[in-house]
């Protein structure tokens, strides 16, 4: 073997100069988000018409949800008004929402009833115990000529610092995930 | 010792019986062309045309096959277009190897070898179309780059073609690309384009070294493409960090000067032709940025052109004196 590099050193320096800077990629890409974690859970909804992408169904979801001393409680949400006099009803009757409860150690979701999510103790802070939040982020895609990929979404990511780590949301990979409203987090699993 | 005093001291070794005259007449005879000889050297004066030709053939062959897949691509179903791209590239690429394997010195299987090459891929992209793999990270391109660079590197091991070093380098030049992207996708605190500038400069790197380990080999062809590619890569890359860094200002000056210096080593005009270009072009963006100003655009303009007479005189003078002592095509 040190025979073979000694006499193909050239050839070798070629194949390894390319291989050294994905190693460097890759363990500055994947290093800071293997050990950063929040030590909790958090709930969330989503929202969306079955046709089409409605642009106010994160405001509903707002109205609709709120944590009062510690539990999810559901609010009446008045439709067919129009208070913001745009000319149209602020939230549509079809609207389809569902609530999933986010496992940070696994970074899966799943969807739970709303009588399961009123059973959690929940934080109203967007940050954790620890002064981790849910923040999102446009990403644009690769575009560095000549791949320019032109897949460009909105994701969401656990944050603190300069610290993040991608989160696997329902819907993350799917359709509407460029759209930032389609998604409210709703608050920390306390307990 | 000039002609006269070398056939004056041969002779008077031959009247000294130093040396016989049959011993002359047989090294005489045994540097003459032989028959076969001369019917080869004629052979390779006639490829050219054989080459140009099969060039023409094998550009018509493309392009009619991409008019006729055109004509009938919507009335083929999924599997008709998987086949028609896809399957007449791995089709081709077999007709290549085989072509090669029994006439390793006819052209004919390394036209067929870059058909081939030329169709796979975007067979490949026409497959992952098809059976709606999703695109939304760049992972199934880095995949199916990766599988074919390492079907061209088993084939060009086997073969040892150029025409399948060259696949193999330039599918494996993608793959190193795809792959980074897909790392770095979605990593918000990596930067996508200072990446891909590091990225092509180590690319680059990687074809001079490539150029240095095919001298004197059957990849020796590829030499000329290596050196502009990779002269490309490394100067034009670091080229782009210039605006932004007033190290790397200065930093380019010493890469256009290393590039100057590994065109003496590999006896390359055209990393010289390259690396003139690209000292001319930082000093202009260097007096443009500095000077400009202070000196004012007429004098600035005069000042450059002299430096431009002087880098050409100079690398002129480099090219007769380092590289092209004897007579070598461009490389």
């Amino acid at each position: 073997m040190k025979e073979f590099i000694k006499k193909n050193i050239t050839l070798v320096l070629a194949f390894a100069l390319p291989i050294i800077l994905i190693a460097v990629v890759a363990l500055v890409a994947y290093v800071p988000s293997m050990f950063f974690n929040s030590n909790y859970n958090f709930i969330y909804a989503t929202c969306g018409n079955e046709t089409y992408y409605s642009y106010k169904c994160n405001s509903y979801l707002q109205k609709l949800y709120s944590v009062v001393n510690g539990k999810l409680t559901v609010n009446q949400v008045a439709l067919n008004i129009d208070l913001d006099h745009d000319g149209e009803i602020d939230f549509d009757k079809n609207y389809s929402t569902h609530i999933f409860f986010h496992d940070v150690k696994k970074n899966v979701s799943r969807e739970i009833t709303l009588q399961e999510a009123q059973k959690f103790s929940l934080s109203g802070l967007i940050t954790d115990p620890d002064g981790v939040n849910v923040s999102g982020q446009y990403d644009g895609g690769t575009d560095v000529f000549p791949f320019y990929n032109g897949h460009s979404s909105y994701n969401y990511y656990l944050e603190k610092n300069k610290s993040k780590k991608r989160l696997n949301l329902i819907n993350s990979n799917e359709r509407y995930s460029y759209y930032e409203r389609n998604f409210y987090f709703i608050g920390w699993v306390v307990n | 010792m000039n002609k006269e005093e070398l056939l004056q001291d041969l002779w008077g070794k031959i009247n000294s019986g130093e040396i016989s005259k049959e011993e002359i007449a047989s090294l005489l005879k045994n540097t003459e062309p032989t028959t076969k000889e001369i019917s080869a050297t004629k052979r390779v004066s006639h490829l050219p045309v054989a080459r140009m030709l099969y060039a023409i053939g094998a550009v018509i062959v493309l392009v009619g096959i991409i008019f006729f897949i055109a004509q009938i691509w919507d009335d083929i179903g999924s599997f008709g277009r998987i086949l028609l791209t896809l399957g007449l590239g791995i089709v081709f690429v077999f007709l290549g190897a085989d072509l090669v394997r029994k006439q390793a010195d006819n052209l004919i299987g390394q036209i067929f070898h870059v058909i081939g090459g030329l169709l796979i891929p975007g067979g490949y992209f026409v497959l992952i179309e098809e059976l709606n793999i999703s695109t939304r990270t760049p992972w199934p391109f880095t995949f199916v780059f990766g599988k074919i660079f390492l079907v061209y590197l088993v084939l060009t091991i086997i073969q040892k073609v150029p025409i399948l070093t060259f696949f193999t380098i330039a599918n494996g030049t993608a793959f190193v690309y795809f792959l980074v992207f897909s790392i770095i996708d979605g990593i918000p605190y990596i930067d996508d384009e200072i990446i891909s500038v590091y990225l092509t400069m180590i690319v680059g790197a990687s074809y001079f070294f490539l150029s240095r380990a095919f001298q004197n080999t059957w990849n020796s062809k590829l030499n000329g493409a290596l050196y502009l590619f990779g002269s490309i890569f490394v100067f034009g890359a670091t080229f782009s960090r210039v605006f932004d860094s007033e190290l790397w200002q200065f930093l380019y000056f010493l890469v256009v000067f290393g590039g100057l210096y590994l065109s003496i080593y590999l006896k390359s005009q055209i990393i010289l032709v390259m690396s003139t270009i690209f000292l001319i072009a930082h000093i202009s963006y260097i007096t443009s940025e500095y000077f400009a100003d202070s000196l004012g655009w007429p004098i600035s303009l005069v000042i450059l052109g002299f430096i431009f007479i002087g880098l050409g005189y100079a690398s002129v003078n480099i090219n007769k004196k380092y590289i092209n002592s004897t007579e070598q095509p461009l490389q």
